[in-house]
């Protein structure tokens, strides 16, 4: 998504102030000398004291337009940004979305919410659950081919064999 | 991958260990691999989730995909390559005979095959009665006279421990061995001199082949001032089927010694003359077949070993106790009294028996294990050479093909004193060395410390070694090994140890294969010992003897430098005052081409006791035999006498004679002894004893004959050897 071109002795400090990953195939040009913009791309031009806010700004491009995601607890109703749950899921036709320390009872069909939050990082890992890739913190295969997605708040979530080829897709894998 | 051939069981767990490994490694890297993924994509979304625990996560699993290998590892290695802690010995106290059968079990067990059966001889069992020793005398009186102090010793490797002989001399008489006698003579006199030389005494004792039948063979002497001691190997022999009557009436079975049909039992006795009357004063019997002997001062140390065919399930452990009668008064030992040392094979009750010969008091301990095979005995101890197995830990249960073992060298410590110093034995532990000990000269003690020279292996890959052993027999210095630079190595690649003596700080070894590197080895620090100097040139020496601090003298053979072929004897002198550099002492050592004499040998080769070296004297001298061919009377000749050098210091290995008992002698006249007396030198063989002065040993001024041989003739009138003797 994001190309540096900045001096090679300061390209790898300012990347980790920007937080940033390049890639080959990218639209953004980020560079501290005008002279190096790219006039195909979208070229951000940035001072070098100026990384904190170029970082924000990245989050910004990165993430997109808020998506929120109405549903209800035991608390009445609740519009959550979409980032924050961990996975949705399907329990007896109920789809759930699961927070850190809730869930809520969404309205919604699953590939309802997996068509919403198509840009955002969600992935289907089975025919009940769509999971937040942001929110994984470890990857465990299991024996039994398929895997053990470890989440942020300690649930524990199978990725089943037919969605695995997608999943490892997801991860470019 | 023999041993996983040879070991199914292992194989399967081996393989199943490897397969699970190879699993677990292959989920590790997709592990690995997934985890990565997603921390770089979730770096793309600008998120901080990733990397908790993945180092701990991949160490868990990475251990636990190895685990199995490695533990199959490591039984390997602990079962193939036990070290052991000769800290702590595993010695077990035997309380009954039920004691002994659950070793003999356990060992079964672990030891499937029974390799080692004790011999070619088969089962024994107990002799119940001793058997009469019936020696026979034609001795009158004998005069007592005035000897000399001046005369030689036997050639013992320890000053102060005496080791037996079967010629020897306390400067008034020769006492000589020869077959089943022992003979006293009268070979010297203040009065008479050389010309006081006469039998006085024979002792024939019984030689008896046949059922229920036994024979007894002296192997040496030892004399003191009042006792001549005789140390023999009594044998009887029983014919089980020969009370059943299974053979015709009249008809005895005929024995069969080589091959086994008849059982033996085998005693060790002792008997002690007065060196007054040559009477009988007290006889010993020991039980078990002969080990070794020492003598200090006036305790008589013997050595036995009583064979237990303990893969028998019938076996009878009573039937095999160790006992000795003293006067016939019979003693067996107490279970409470035996030690077993674990790992050793139970074939054998090893007994180590102490004879008080003032009082008659016997002290005894006996030790269940492997029968020893060189015995070295110091001052203090008494050590005994054999081998003690150890068990892979799962022998036992898995069953496999063969026991899964390693074989080293143990060396059993019997102390000669007690707690409060006075002279009892105590058993005092075991120390171990890898490799085979060549001989008592392999081992000395100096300090409180054990050296011992051993070779590993065979052909080929021959590795050697010098271990220091300290006061609890465990290793604290080593010289040699493998994979060692040359300079470091104890020998050249593919060199045996051929010989070694030590003296001192120093300890000097010899190695062969096709030349002789004599190695100094400094000794000082016994924990850091190293290689000082070595020599190297043509021939080996198999015997070492220390002429003083600065000389050696090497008894072996010249070998070809291209073949390392043996191609005569050689006789000859390191000079190492400069310990870095030692050196031939002299030009010229005494060498005996077989081109040149014939193919010839001597005894001291293999019996240092056979070697007569006394600097005072001046004198080297042993035994040396060759073949000649009678051109007059057209046959072979069998030419044995006692060949005698100069010998000095200064000089080095001088002229030499020749001295025979009988020209053109056939294969009946053996000169096996050399001793003196004063300025008289004395030869002995089997049929006579021959005196002259030292300066001119081969004119005889003196002859007295000890016994006869009658010959028979073949079909063409040939002279052919009979052994029957003609009793003097």
């Amino acid at each position: 998504m994001f190309k540096l071109k900045v001096d090679a002795n300061e390209h790898k400090m300012i990347k980790s102030e920007l937080n940033l990953i390049e890639s080959k195939k990218y639209d953004y040009v980020l560079t501290t000398n005008k002279n190096l913009v790219e006039e195909d791309k979208i070229n951000i031009v940035f001072r070098r004291n100026e990384t904190t806010k170029v970082a924000r700004l990245l989050d910004l491009v990165v993430h997109g337009e808020d998506v929120f995601v109405v549903g209800t607890n035991e608390f009445g109703q609740k519009s959550v940004e979409s980032r924050n749950f961990m996975y949705f899921i399907v329990e007896n036709d109920d789809v759930y979305g699961v927070l850190h320390k809730t869930r809520l009872l969404i309205r919604m069909k699953l590939y309802e919410i997996e068509e919403l939050l198509i840009n955002k990082d969600f992935i289907r890992v089975s025919k009940y659950c769509l999971v937040n890739i942001g929110k994984i913190d470890y990857i465990k295969p299991a024996l039994n081919s398929k895997l053990d997605l470890l989440l942020s708040n300690q649930d524990h979530i199978e990725v089943n064999r037919a969605y695995l080829k997608d999943f490892k897709e997801a991860l470019k894998i | 991958m023999l041993f996983l051939l040879n070991n199914p069981v292992v194989a399967v767990v081996f393989l199943i260990s490897v397969g699970f490994s190879v699993v677990m490694i292959k989920k590790i890297v997709d592990e690995i691999k997934l985890n990565q993924g997603l921390k770089i994509k979730q770096q793309a979304m600008r998120v901080n989730q990733v990397g908790k625990g993945l180092v701990k996560r991949v160490s868990a699993l990475g251990a636990g995909a190895l685990a199995p290998v490695a533990v199959f590892a490591v039984a390997l290695v602990i079962g193939l390559n036990v070290t052991p802690d000769t800290t702590n010995t595993d010695i077990i106290d035997i309380q009954s005979s039920a004691d002994i059968m659950t070793i003999f079990e356990e060992f079964n067990d672990k030891f499937e095959t029974n390799y080692y059966r004790g011999g070619w001889f088969g089962d024994l069992e107990v002799m119940n009665d001793s058997l009469d020793m019936a020696p026979t005398s034609d001795a009158e009186s004998l005069n007592v006279d005035q000897g000399s102090d001046d005369h030689s010793e036997v050639n013992n490797q320890v000053d102060g421990v005496d080791e037996m002989d079967n010629v020897i001399t306390d400067g008034l008489y020769i006492f000589s061995i020869y077959g089943n006698e022992v003979q006293v003579s009268k070979a010297w006199t203040q009065a008479l001199g050389s010309d006081a030389l006469e039998l006085l005494h024979t002792f024939t004792y019984d030689n008896n082949w046949g059922c229920d039948q036994s024979n007894f063979y002296p192997m040496g002497l030892y004399e003191d001032e009042d006792r001549l001691i005789v140390v023999g190997s009594e044998t009887t022999y029983t014919c089980p089927d020969y009370e059943d009557n299974e053979y015709p009436e009249g008809e005895e079975p005929m024995m069969d010694y080589w091959w086994g049909y008849y059982e033996y039992h085998q005693k060790t006795k002792v008997l002690v003359y007065s060196k007054s009357d040559f009477t009988l004063e007290d006889e010993y019997a020991l039980r078990g077949n002969f080990i070794g002997t020492r003598k200090i001062g006036d305790n008589l140390y013997v050595v036995t070993s009583q064979y237990i065919p303990f893969y028998n399930e019938d076996v009878e452990v009573e039937n095999y106790l160790p006992y000795y009668e003293q006067n016939e008064d019979k003693t067996t030992v107490a279970y409470e009294d035996i030690v077993y040392i674990e790992g050793t094979s139970p074939n054998s009750f090893t007994s180590f028996y102490q004879v008080d010969l003032d009082s008659g008091d016997i002290d005894m301990e006996v030790v269940l294990g492997d029968g020893g095979y060189n015995l070295y005995v110091s001052n203090n101890n008494m050590y005994l050479v054999g081998n003690i197995y150890y068990f892979w830990p799962a022998s036992d249960i898995l069953a496999v093909e063969e026991p899964v073992y390693e074989q080293k060298t143990a060396i059993m410590r019997v102390s000669l004193f007690n707690a409060d110093n006075e002279p009892a034995l105590e058993f005092d532990g075991i120390g171990y060395v890898d490799g085979y000990i060549e001989n008592q000269f392999s081992m000395d003690e100096y300090n409180g410390n054990l050296r011992v020279t051993t070779t590993v292996g065979w052909w080929g890959d021959v590795v050697n070694y010098l271990w220091v052993l300290d006061e609890n027999l465990k290793i604290v210095g080593q010289v040699g090994g493998r994979d060692l630079p040359e300079e470091k190595t104890l020998g050249l690649p593919g060199e045996r140890i051929r010989s070694t003596r030590f003296n001192g700080d120093y300890a000097y070894v010899v190695t062969f294969l096709q030349t002789d590197p004599f190695y100094v080895i400094n000794l000082q620090d016994p924990e850091n010992p190293f290689i000082e100097g070595d020599l190297k040139i043509t021939g080996f020496s198999e015997h070492l003897q220390i002429l003083d601090d600065d000389h050696i003298l090497g008894i072996g053979f010249e070998a070809d430098e291209i073949t390392g072929q043996t191609i005569g004897l050689k006789f000859n002198i390191y000079d190492v005052s400069d310990k870095s550099n030692p050196v031939e002492a002299f030009d010229n050592p005494a060498v005996f081409l077989y081109e040149e004499y014939g193919y010839g040998w001597t005894s001291a080769i293999w019996n240092h006791k056979d070697l007569l070296v006394n600097l005072d004297k001046g004198i080297l001298s042993m035994p040396f035999s060759t073949y000649g061919w009678n051109e007059t009377d057209d046959y072979w000749t069998y030419n044995s006498g006692i060949l005698l050098f100069d010998l000095s210091l200064e000089d080095g290995i001088g002229d030499h004679e020749f001295i025979v008992h009988e020209e053109n002698a056939r294969f009946d006249c053996n000169v096996y002894k050399s001793l003196f007396i004063e300025d008289q030198f004395y030869t002995v063989s089997n049929k006579y004893i021959k005196v002259a002065p030292i300066d001119d040993p081969t004119n005889f001024t003196n002859s007295i004959t000890l016994r006869e041989f009658q010959y028979q003739t073949d079909p063409n009138g040939n002279p052919e050897v009979d052994t029957d003797i003609i009793e003097d």
